[in-house]
């Protein structure tokens, strides 16, 4: 068993050895960078990790640079869950065996953003989750396939604008909600699971370390607020996504075995889900006259799932 | 013959023509470098009572396609070579139940994730034979902006008429390739097409896959008053799985030679400065514009290279192509990729001394280039 890393303060902790460098190609403001650099900060444990095609991948590792300080793998668009997979598996034999090199164990994540968790590689994630495999799962949420020029995904909220759903006169962006993937998760009774954001980096180490402190496969989704395809100023990144946990838009808790839920941040002060729809262009349209329902679609939905989650904190189901 | 004037891209024109070509139904994926067909088919679809659906990978997007084509409509899937590479097993489901759909390609650098938004031409054989098994693939291959639109309609027509999947190869290059074409109109397009065979009889007597031995299966629309069975297993003439030695042999045989022995239907190719030329350029795609401007210089030179650009890729002009690799000694192959589709040249040719100038670093072959190849020779 590793030891967990002491952090004590944000200062501390900002100025700890960068395990992931901030010389890449991701967009200025993009919280990829913000997200991953907290996540590999967190540890001191040797990682193995793998990345499925997608915006972080492009941007982290252009000849000849990375932003990698540990084994990194590539793969395609739906995969990087099992090509993490496949390492772990192969760690666990050789250990068996007695053949490792090192008796260190490292640690084996996974990053996919929501086009690759949600929609490609979802069947792969369930496969690994379901056999058990000891590795973290981290899906970079930023709601849309930004890597490809901004298509929908089935993470893409409802009233959002993509250029798979563009809002104009016949229509006000996504019809659909998305999917609850934290909830599809815990379904396949993974020891754990939580839910993510930057803004808040307190409550993110200590889910980050839990989780790499469980055993079996643990699935992380990350708000990863998406400059670019949102449509905010770069320098507003944590500005939106306190808009996003503080609204209740995107809530922060945990699922430990399937059943038991912990609501990890209550905000002090709710704030409207229209402050969070109005600081983001894709949302633009929703505020004309026309698309009034879809404001108050949004409120109504924000509301019944909170309820819900406090429901279920409480009965443990 | 009357035309139209647009000023487009590649990928749009490709669109375009899908809809002009009666095409109800889009089911795709984003793909760099030919996601612009969907985004631009999902603005014009429901214009016109049909449907464009953004699927969760490409798998699903091959597999609406399959479904909507069942239905009796034209349906149309667009990709890159990952996601050919996803789509193969149902290409190959396709080709065995006899389906006709489109789905075209914008190559882009590979192998897997290759060179995403740089051109190449490394999917010719794929095209050849996406799936497993034997069957004879159909695969066009668009050389200017205007062919993106013709080839896609062409592509619908022999879809309906062979009862198979079709492929539209782009380029990078090509897709994004942005200037005027000149179309033929919505009426011409019309006129063009011709439906699909359908039965007519009492439902006791409807066979599907009982056709004469290079014919194509006669698939009423799936939901319409006569019930069949679809498979991806061997069949019989109701479409229900079967073991049966000969069934079996004959089906396999009818897939081959349903094409086969219709190539004079499918043979298309564009002769550029061929008449009296001593060395012959091949070449298709993005790469036959380089060509083209190359025999220019050359001309003037006082050299008379000619360009032979197959726009049926497969099954290849072979017939054609033996024809002047017979009197033409000097015979030069020009693609973006390490000799796909020279393999088959020196094939149709039955000649090893075909030349090559072959690129793969994701950058377009230049004019230049292929001059100083020529002069090589």
């Amino acid at each position: 068993m590793s030891e967990i890393k002491k952090i004590k303060n944000l200062k501390e902790f900002s100025t700890s050895a960068d395990r992931f460098e901030g010389a890449n190609l991701l967009c200025p403001g993009c919280a990829h960078s913000i997200i991953v650099r907290e996540i590999l900060n967190a540890t001191n444990d040797d990682l193995i990790l793998g990345s499925s095609t997608g915006c972080l991948e492009v941007c982290t590792a252009v000849y000849p640079y990375t932003s990698w300080d540990n084994s990194w793998i590539h793969i395609g668009f739906e995969n990087s869950s099992t090509a993490i997979a496949g390492a772990e598996a192969m760690h666990k034999a050789k250990k068996r065996k007695g053949t490792l090199i090192s008796d260190r164990d490292p640690k084996f994540v996974a990053f996919g953003g929501d086009g690759s968790t949600y929609d490609i590689g979802f069947q792969w994630i369930s496969g690994c989750f379901e056999r058990g495999h000891d590795m973290m799962y981290v899906c970079l949420d930023n709601e849309v396939y930004a890597n490809t020029g901004g298509q929908r995904s089935s993470a893409t909220p409802i009233g959002s604008s993509t250029v798979t759903t563009p809002a104009g006169s016949h229509s006000y962006g996504e019809k659909k909600d998305k999917k609850d993937m934290l909830s599809i998760m815990a379904a396949h009774n993974a020891p754990y699971v939580a839910q993510v954001a930057p803004n808040k980096w307190k409550d993110m180490i200590k889910k980050i370390q839990t989780g790499f402190a469980t055993e079996g496969p643990v699935y992380i989704n990350a708000m990863s607020a998406c400059t670019t395809e949102w449509k905010f100023d770069p320098a507003d990144t944590i500005a939106v996504s306190d808009l996003a946990t503080d609204s209740l838009v995107f809530p922060l808790y945990e699922i430990i075995n399937g059943t038991e839920l912990n609501i990890t941040y209550r905000p002090k002060n709710i704030v409207p889900v229209k402050d969070y729809l109005g600081a983001q262009g894709r949302f633009k349209h929703l505020f004309k006259p026309e698309n009034a329902h879809v404001l108050d679609e949004w409120q109504k939905r924000t509301d019944a799932k909170w309820d819900l989650l406090q429901r279920r904190e409480e009965a443990r189901v | 013959m009357a035309t139209r004037e647009v000023i487009s891209t590649g990928n749009e024109l490709s669109a375009m023509a899908a809809v002009d070509a009666g095409c109800k139904f889009f089911g795709g994926y984003p793909l760099t470098p030919s996601s612009e067909v969907m985004h631009v088919i999902s603005d014009l679809l429901p214009k016109v009572g049909g449907v464009a659906i953004q699927m969760e990978d490409e798998i699903a997007g091959i597999c609406t396609v399959i479904g909507a084509a069942m239905s009796g409509q034209r349906a149309l899937t667009a990709t890159s070579g990952p996601g050919m590479s996803l789509k193969a097993e149902n290409l190959g489901l396709a080709q065995m139940a006899e389906v006709p759909l489109v789905c075209v390609n914008v190559m882009r650098g590979g192998p897997s994730t290759g060179l995403p938004t740089r051109v190449s031409q490394g999917d010719i054989l794929q095209s050849k034979n996406p799936s497993h098994g034997d069957y004879k693939s159909i695969t066009l291959c668009a050389g200017s902006l205007a062919e993106c639109y013709t080839e896609t309609v062409r592509a619908f027509n022999l879809a309906d008429r062979f009862m198979q999947p079709v492929i539209v190869l782009l380029d990078e290059t090509i897709g994004h390739m942005h200037g005027k074409a000149d179309l033929p109109t919505q009426e011409e397009v019309t006129a063009g097409i011709v439906p699909r065979k359908s039965f007519d009889g009492p439902a006791e007597e409807y066979f599907p896959y009982e056709c004469g031995p290079t014919e194509p299966a006669v698939l009423n629309p799936m939901f319409e008053g006569y019930r069949y069975h679809y498979t991806g297993l061997h069949h019989d003439k109701n479409g229900f799985p079967t073991e049966e030695i000969e069934t079996c042999r004959k089906l396999i045989q009818r897939l081959e030679d349903k094409v086969a022995m219709h190539e004079d239907e499918l043979e298309s190719y564009e002769e550029f400065m061929m008449d009296d030329a001593e060395i012959m350029i091949i070449a298709y795609g993005s790469v036959s514009l380089a060509a083209k401007e190359s025999i220019r210089h050359l001309r003037a030179e006082g050299i008379k290279a000619g360009l032979f650009r197959p726009i049926t890729i497969w099954p290849s002009p072979a017939k054609k192509i033996k024809e002047y690799t017979d009197k033409i000694e000097k015979v030069l192959v020009a693609e973006l990729n390490i000799g796909q589709y020279h393999s088959e040249i020196q094939r149709a040719a039955a000649r090893l001394d075909i030349d090559g100038l072959f690129k793969v670093n994701g950058r377009a072959l230049s004019p230049h280039e292929i001059v100083s190849k020529v002069k090589e020779l």
